[in-house]
């Protein structure tokens, strides 16, 4: 009689050795911190990890000093327009039903009189920018988060 | 049962006892921290953060004074105190305090109190809720205060400065605010709070306030939409 080993022989010990392998790395991944993600999978992948612990806190903080938020409040990537890619994060607020639908917030900055520097946040309802970006009303931004590598 | 298995089962049970104990045990404990220049002293329940002390005072560091709240607080879990037994109060417009069966735990001085942008009684607060939920208790939930639907939609926009929370007065750039007209109207400026997530993530947090003072009312409504900053020639 064929034992399992006889039948499948090595293919079997290489899907073992796969599976320890991604076990040990997804242990791996759990392990690391906020700074370790930050710099192997970006800004992206870390904000919509922890974006229910950072709304958290920016909560409890304005909590904390009486300034609370009377609206739903969700934390979202800012994607810098003309620039690409995500550049950090913000906390918006608004109208619950809006608030559900934001993807990112869209960065337009701009220059006037050569001293003065703006940054236009927009919360829209995409995570990609092709064009001006369209904003959706009744959200506004509560914070902007830097992430510090 | 025979005598030896009551001792069995005995002995069972004081294994147990001991594994529960260990495993709620609440133990206190303080470590330095530097931001900035400053040093700070943190107060530690369980390894979780509960207060953190900035300012060295009656000849006792930063450090010094957290690690006397620590031995207040492993003095009190010694004596079998639990988190039912906190309580804050206030002592004057300038202190309030978080006892622990009527003994002093810590004191919240308005200096502590302007850095966290908030009164002394309310950080008193604060530290006694991040205590409690160290300890595994429950914070009492308050009742919420019916408020009518906010409305956020956009109406109107208005440039105010921005003014740091820690140093009221201190303007350190400008905002665009939106919302509905009536509330963008009480918008005399946006109060800047920076708090730290993780040691990663720095948060800038922007409140229109209805005036500038180290205790601003929030405007609910009105949210920022831009940041200005004024390059100084230098």
């Amino acid at each position: 009689m064929k034992t399992l080993r006889d039948r499948f022989g090595g293919r079997l010990m290489l899907v073992v050795v796969a599976l320890v392998v991604v076990a040990l790395m997804s242990g791996t991944v759990y392990a690391l911190d906020i700074g370790s993600l930050l710099k192997i999978f970006g800004i992206g992948y870390v904000v919509k990890t922890f974006s229910g612990d950072i709304n958290s806190f920016i909560n409890k903080t304005l909590g904390e000093r009486g300034a609370e938020i009377r609206g739903a409040t969700k934390v979202v990537p800012i994607l810098s327009v003309g620039g690409g890619g995500f550049i950090g994060a913000a906390q918006v607020v608004g109208v619950p039903s809006k608030v559900q639908t934001i993807k990112a917030v869209a960065q337009v900055e701009a220059k006037f009189q050569d001293r003065f520097r703006m940054r236009v946040l927009i919360p829209i309802s995409t995570e990609t920018v092709s064009g001006a970006p369209k904003g959706v009303s009744g959200v506004g931004v509560s914070t902007v988060l830097d992430f510090g590598i | 049962m025979n005598k030896r298995g009551l001792w069995r089962v005995a002995l069972a049970l004081a294994t147990l006892m001991c594994v529960a104990a260990t495993a709620f045990a609440v133990e206190a404990a303080a470590r330095t921290r530097t931001w900035g220049d400053r040093e700070e002293g943190e107060v530690l329940v369980n390894d979780a953060v509960v207060m953190r002390i900035r300012s060295a005072a009656g000849g006792y560091s930063a450090t010094q004074r957290a690690e006397l709240v620590a031995a207040r607080l492993n003095g009190a879990f010694a004596a079998g105190e639990s988190w039912q037994d906190l309580r804050i109060g206030q002592v004057n417009d300038e202190q309030a305090v978080v006892t622990k069966q009527g003994r002093l735990i810590v004191t919240a001085d308005r200096f502590h109190a302007q850095v966290n942008g908030t009164t002394p009684t309310m950080l008193a607060r604060a530290w006694e809720t991040n205590l409690v939920q160290a300890m595994g208790g429950e914070v009492a939930a308050q009742a919420a205060p019916v408020s009518p639907e906010v409305d956020w939609e956009r109406q109107a926009d208005k440039i105010v400065p921005i003014f740091s929370i820690g140093t009221p007065g201190v303007s350190i750039g400008a905002a665009r605010v939106v919302g509905p007209a009536a509330q963008v109207g009480k918008v005399k400026a946006v109060a800047q709070v920076e708090a730290q997530f993780k040691d990663v993530v720095r948060a800038h947090i922007y409140i229109p306030v209805s005036s500038i003072s180290t205790h601003p009312e929030r405007v609910q409504g009105a949210s920022v939409e831009a940041l200005i900053d004024y390059n100084m020639p230098f």
